[in-house]
């Protein structure tokens, strides 16, 4: 049975022209993930072209259009770790210091947004990519998996691991007054 | 705070942080819509590459004229400077200059005066200092060798400037004379770059993935789904066909020539970490067949049961050596060094819970090694041995074929702690906590990241000792 390419359906300009269909649609939550997952506008807007890049390339692999978001996401959230990898991880340092710099409200909410921020940044990479997936993008498990083609075992022990390093973190900050 | 409402409080913050109000800037736009119209650097090497490929492997040994001709192939820059005295007094004689392109080359391979611990020089890259980071891409990275007893570096060569690779992983091919500087683009690309000298500007040599080839990462350790063969010649990555099933094995040479598919038996869904058999004949590839495809919390569509098939390279038929009971998984297959056996990850679930829809808590997992001629299995590690939530990642064999190692993620707490056990299931032993990134060729020593700073590594002993602090770096290998 003949599989469906799309690529072989189009010439070249068509496929151009279903590029750019399928960018425009997807380009701003595909910027909103990066951002979610690298938190730097600058380093988001990079890595967003830079996937957009690599799926003109693999054009071909792309065999059903209605899977370009998941097909896409999964070159989105890989470059996005790869950008974490080879950059300089943030140690799990005391974050009290920085919190201490910044305004109290007492009616805030119950956990100061800075401390959830700066805890995440304290995740490895591969947490990090999890986490957005998760609590941004509210994916379910199963479809975290298939986006970065691990088994959903290791997404649920990626997320286990990730919460507890958030846990220790935000304690850590809550012990010294600071996280409320 | 419980997990419950850290949940709620992470998306409450990314809600804040990141709604619908955040948009790409205009500038993106305009970029990525200049896409279909950009003219990308061609990449795959043609049928005229294949021959200098070869000519690099056999410069190493032989004459420098053949440098001359990786010159004018534009795979080593034009202008090579001398080897830097400080380089030769390291690693041999100075070499003439007319011969600097292969004399440099073969300290890579030749031995030197005494032996070097551990049986080899580590290899590493790490970000080339001093140069502002590309706009797009990473940084260019500097290929090093290091001396594992001193700690001592040696550049073997530096990205290009142009910033067209981006380094993930450096492996030595098996004989030693050529390093593999693999880059990606996401998952799908493998940017393969090869040196054989200390020549400034690594290009990269080769290529896109053969067509057809859609590979992701594996995680979980030893889940990677493409892998270079031990002479480092060829490379083989998992085949995707609709709904991202992984139905064959694609093999191709290393420039991506010679590409061919190997198919596994319908239903079949390859993941979980392949592996090639030492002398290069065979691939062992886990896979599901039936695979369950249910959403967690619907009823299963299949019951799942895990093969383990024997894929002989040159398309005989596929043998299946290994079928798992109900509620059980068997992945990360690792061979023998003799090829007669295989080291397997065997996962059991919970009562009543099928893969892959399995708590992770209640996974109980086991090393065990199957025969290859007749298919029988010992279990070497129990489940019950290392308890529930403690699974086993990354086995590999010493290179006398007398012991395996792995590592062991603790679910709990976080940890992740490497073993030895005899192949007999003899001498469990725990050899460091933190993550091993890669053992000696003589099975002695390790490298591991501690976790102290990002890309930290340090080298110990397997047996016991002193663990030292090597350095930071990008992607190691040894």
């Amino acid at each position: 049975m003949a599989e469906r390419r799309l690529v072989e359906a189009e010439a070249p300009t068509e496929r151009g022209a279903a590029f750019l269909r399928l960018a425009d649609q997807h380009l701003d939550s595909a910027y909103r993930l990066a951002r979610a997952i690298l938190r730097d506008a600058a380093e988001a807007q990079d890595a967003t072209h830079d996937a957009f890049l690599q799926a003109w390339r693999k054009w071909p692999t792309l065999h059903d259009p209605a899977a370009f978001e998941s097909w896409f996401d999964r070159i989105l959230v890989n470059t996005c770790r790869n950008r974490l990898q080879a950059g300089t991880r943030r140690r799990a340092t005391d974050i009290s210091a920085e919190v201490s710099l910044r305004a109290r409200d007492p009616f805030g909410p119950a956990i100061d947004r800075q401390v959830i921020g700066d805890a995440v940044s304290t995740l490895s990479p591969d947490h990090r990519v999890v986490v957005a997936l998760r609590y941004f993008r509210d994916l379910p498990i199963d479809e975290i998996a298939r986006r970065l083609g691990i088994p959903p075992g290791t997404v649920q022990s990626r997320l286990h691991y990730a919460l507890k390093r958030l846990h220790a973190v935000i304690d850590a900050a809550d012990a010294k007054g600071m996280a409320r | 705070m419980n997990d419950d409402a850290l949940e709620r409080e992470l998306r409450a913050w990314y809600r804040a942080e990141i709604d619908d109000s955040v948009v790409a800037p205009a500038d993106l736009r305009d970029d990525v819509r200049a896409i279909p119209a950009l003219r990308l650097p061609v990449r795959r090497s043609g049928v005229g590459r294949r021959p200098t490929m070869l000519l690099i492997a056999a410069a190493v040994a032989t004459t420098a004229v053949v440098g001359s001709a990786l010159v004018g192939s534009g795979i080593l820059r034009p202008t090579l400077p001398a080897p830097r005295p400080s380089d030769a007094a390291v690693i041999g004689p100075t070499p003439s200059a007319a011969a600097s392109v292969v004399a440099v080359a073969s300290p890579i391979a030749s031995p030197t005066p005494t032996p070097i611990l551990g049986g080899a020089l580590i290899l590493a890259a790490l970000p080339h200092p001093g140069v502002r980071p590309c706009n797009t891409t990473e940084a260019p990275f500097d290929v090093v060798t290091i001396d594992p007893a001193t700690g001592a570096t040696t550049l073997l060569g530096t990205t290009a400037s142009d910033c067209s690779v981006r380094m993930f992983d450096v492996h030595w091919a098996a004989d030693r004379t050529k390093v593999l500087l693999l880059g990606r683009y996401g998952p799908n690309q493998l940017d393969l770059a090869t040196v054989t000298d200390a020549g400034r500007g690594l290009p990269v040599v080769c290529c896109d993935l053969p067509a057809g080839a859609d590979v992701w990462q594996g995680g979980g350790g030893g889940g990677q789904s493409w892998t270079v063969s031990p002479s480092g010649d060829r490379i083989a990555a998992v085949h995707t066909a609709r709904s991202d099933v992984g139905d064959a094995i694609i093999v191709s040479d290393i420039d991506g020539g010679n590409v061919r598919r190997l198919g596994l038996p319908d239903g079949a869904d390859a993941r979980g970490g392949f592996a090639w058999s030492p002398d290069e004949s065979t691939i062992a590839v886990p896979a599901c067949r039936p695979c369950n495809t249910a959403q967690r919390g619907q009823p299963a569509t299949a019951d799942e049961r895990w093969q383990l098939y024997l894929v002989p390279v040159d398309g005989s038929p596929v043998r299946l050596l290994l079928s798992s009971a109900a509620g059980k998984t068997a992945g990360q297959a690792a061979w023998a060094p003799d090829g007669s056996s295989l080291a397997v990850v065997v996962n059991e679930c919970g009562a009543g819970e099928t893969p892959p829809q399995c708590t992770i808590e209640r996974v109980r997992s086991s090393l065990a090694v199957v025969d290859v001629a007749s298919g029988a299995v010992r279990t070497i590690v129990s489940g019950t041995d290392l308890g529930k939530g403690l699974d086993i990642v990354d086995p590999s064999w010493a290179p006398d074929g007398r012991r395996i190692r792995f590592q062991v993620n603790d679910i709990n707490s976080d940890r992740v702690t490497a073993y030895v056990v005899n192949a007999d299931g003899s001498n469990l032993a725990t050899v460091i906590d933190g993550r091993v990134v890669a053992w000696s060729p003589d099975g002695d020593w390790f490298l591991v990241d501690r976790g102290v700073s990002a890309n930290a590594i340090s080298i110990g002993p397997v047996d016991g000792g002193t663990v030292r602090e090597l350095g930071s770096f990008t992607a190691v290998d040894w």
